[in-house]
């Protein structure tokens, strides 16, 4: 529930963020139109409320692109790798509270000898 | 708007009124920046920083927290155990003085020796039906509470103090390194979970290896929490070393290495030590490189060990390094650096056969905290 709450307020701001941007980007091209007319005041007011939305936006939308790394970065599983010596079987699941490096697990589903862990690491982040 | 700039007197058509009023402003903005720049960058900075500080609040929280649900899930205690682990949280040493530096490293490693039996104990009292693996690892994560504690308060501290006196270098000393130490908060909130879970962390590298070299075979114990077993590579006798696990234990392999080399009357022909080492940014995390000379972190005792003993007896110290950030080494380990573990192998095969000659008796130690991985 939590969860989604979040992801409708990640959404709702960026496309606020977005909308501001174009908003911006439109009051600028505004004020160009402005001083081709001659409206110097108009120019002015425009291009200040322009620039200003367009580095709030911006500003807006890199936060949130870090945030989304770290949440990618917090939701990655840690991993264990199991292989059986006898006839190299290996699975990979994730990882369980007890689990160790050499600890001998369940019984090959291939050759019945031992399966082992030989491995216990961190998914690595999807480039 | 418009009609108020009309009552000033600055009218659409005029545009010398509206410069008028752009050019004072830029004037006073420019006095203004003059008299008060400093005061401004004073208070974001202090606005940067207060927020920092709640993050930092928030992580040693949740740190405490966890550190309590994992003492009461594993060690079931028969009493709360919050007042005690505050308690510990707020822990200190204090290191043996340096003005005659002459015999320190064992004035250093009986201190040391105190202050981990001391902790061990404590933790021991605090989850009585913990095995000794999980003591261990709830050492560890005790360890990593109190040094987030231990930031959080020097922080807070620098935080206050530079707001309290107004002091625009001090708080500036403390903007200057808060991206590295939010760096380090965040690893050793990585660690914490691994640490909780038993899960092996970057630093395991050096272990891992060792457990490779030493599976199916005889073991024993020697020094503080050092299994050692024998094998042969090539025809060459290779005694390796570990800390014990997978409780998250680095043992003391200064005194197990001095106490191998005692039993062989110095007959040791090699010493290779493997270690996770901190890389420079921009360098591959799992990348190897070998060198000379005793590998081991820490605050220099079993380092000082190692070296006196292999001078003594002039045994070469070879060290064959995995690179990885500082942070890397304290979080739950990364698929690059567990894989390199048998890359290490075959530099220590490569190693062997160029320095050594069959028969010959060599100690290879895997350095670093084996939680996580066994023997």
């Amino acid at each position: 529930m939590k969860q989604k709450k979040d992801s409708l307020y990640f959404y709702v701001s960026v496309i606020f963020s977005l909308g501001v941007l174009a908003y911006s980007a439109w009051l600028i091209l505004s004020s160009v139109l402005s001083y081709n007319e001659g409206q110097t005041e108009s120019f002015y007011y425009s291009l200040i409320l322009g620039l200003i939305g367009i580095a709030l936006s911006i500003s807006s939308l890199l936060t949130m692109r870090r945030r989304i790394q770290i949440i990618k970065t917090q939701s990655l599983k840690t991993l264990t790798t199991e292989i059986c010596e006898k006839c190299n079987f290996k699975r990979v699941r994730e990882f369980k509270a007890g689990d160790y490096i050499n600890k001998k697990t369940e019984p090959c589903p291939q050759c019945k000898a031992d399966l082992a862990i030989s491995m216990i690491y961190k998914e690595s982040p999807k480039e | 708007m418009l009609d108020w700039l009309s009552a000033l007197g600055i009218t659409g058509t005029d545009s010398s009124g509206l410069s008028t009023i752009v050019s004072t402003l830029m004037y006073l903005s420019f006095i203004f920046f003059i008299l008060f720049g400093q005061k401004i960058q004073l208070y974001t900075m202090i606005w940067n920083m207060s927020g920092a500080l709640k993050k930092l609040e928030f992580m040693k929280n949740d740190a405490k927290a966890l550190t309590i649900k994992t003492l009461i899930e594993l060690g079931k205690p028969k009493e709360d155990p919050i007042p005690r682990i505050s308690g510990l949280l707020e822990a200190f040493f204090i290191t043996p003085v340096d003005m005659d530096p002459a015999g320190i490293v064992w004035k250093l490693d009986h201190l040391m020796d105190v202050r981990d039996n001391k902790f061990k104990d404590d933790v021991k009292r605090l989850a009585p039906e913990a095995d000794n693996a999980q003591v261990n690892n709830l050492e560890n994560l005790v360890e990593g509470s109190l040094a987030l504690n231990t930031i959080y308060r020097i922080v807070r501290h620098f935080y206050l103090l530079g707001k309290k006196t107004q002091s625009f270098y001090l708080i500036l000393q403390l903007q200057m390194i808060l991206p590295l130490v939010m760096q380090e908060a965040e690893a050793l909130v990585g660690a914490t979970k691994a640490f909780a879970q038993g899960q092996p962390i970057g630093d395991g590298l050096g272990p891992l290896v060792v457990s490779k070299l030493m599976k199916d075979k005889e073991k024993r114990k020697v020094e503080k929490d050092v299994v050692v077993s024998e094998l042969t590579m090539d025809g060459r006798n290779i005694i390796a070393l570990k800390a014990e696990g997978p409780g998250g234990n680095v043992g003391k392999p200064g005194d197990a290495i001095k106490q191998l080399i005692k039993e062989r009357e110095g007959k040791v022909d090699m010493v290779i030590m493997i270690d996770a080492a901190v890389k420079f940014e921009g360098e591959k995390t799992g990348g190897i490189s070998e060198g000379t000379g005793a590998a081991i972190g820490g605050i220099g005792t079993e380092r000082f060990k190692i070296e006196e003993e292999a001078s003594k007896n002039k045994i070469p110290v070879y060290a064959i390094i995995v690179k990885e950030s500082l942070q890397e080494a304290i979080m739950p380990m990364k698929k690059e650096i567990s894989e390199s573990a048998d890359n290490v192998i075959t530099k220590i095969k490569g190693l062997i056969q160029e320095q050594t000659k069959e028969g010959q008796t060599i100690i290879v130690a895997g350095i670093g905290n084996t939680i996580g991985v066994g023997q």
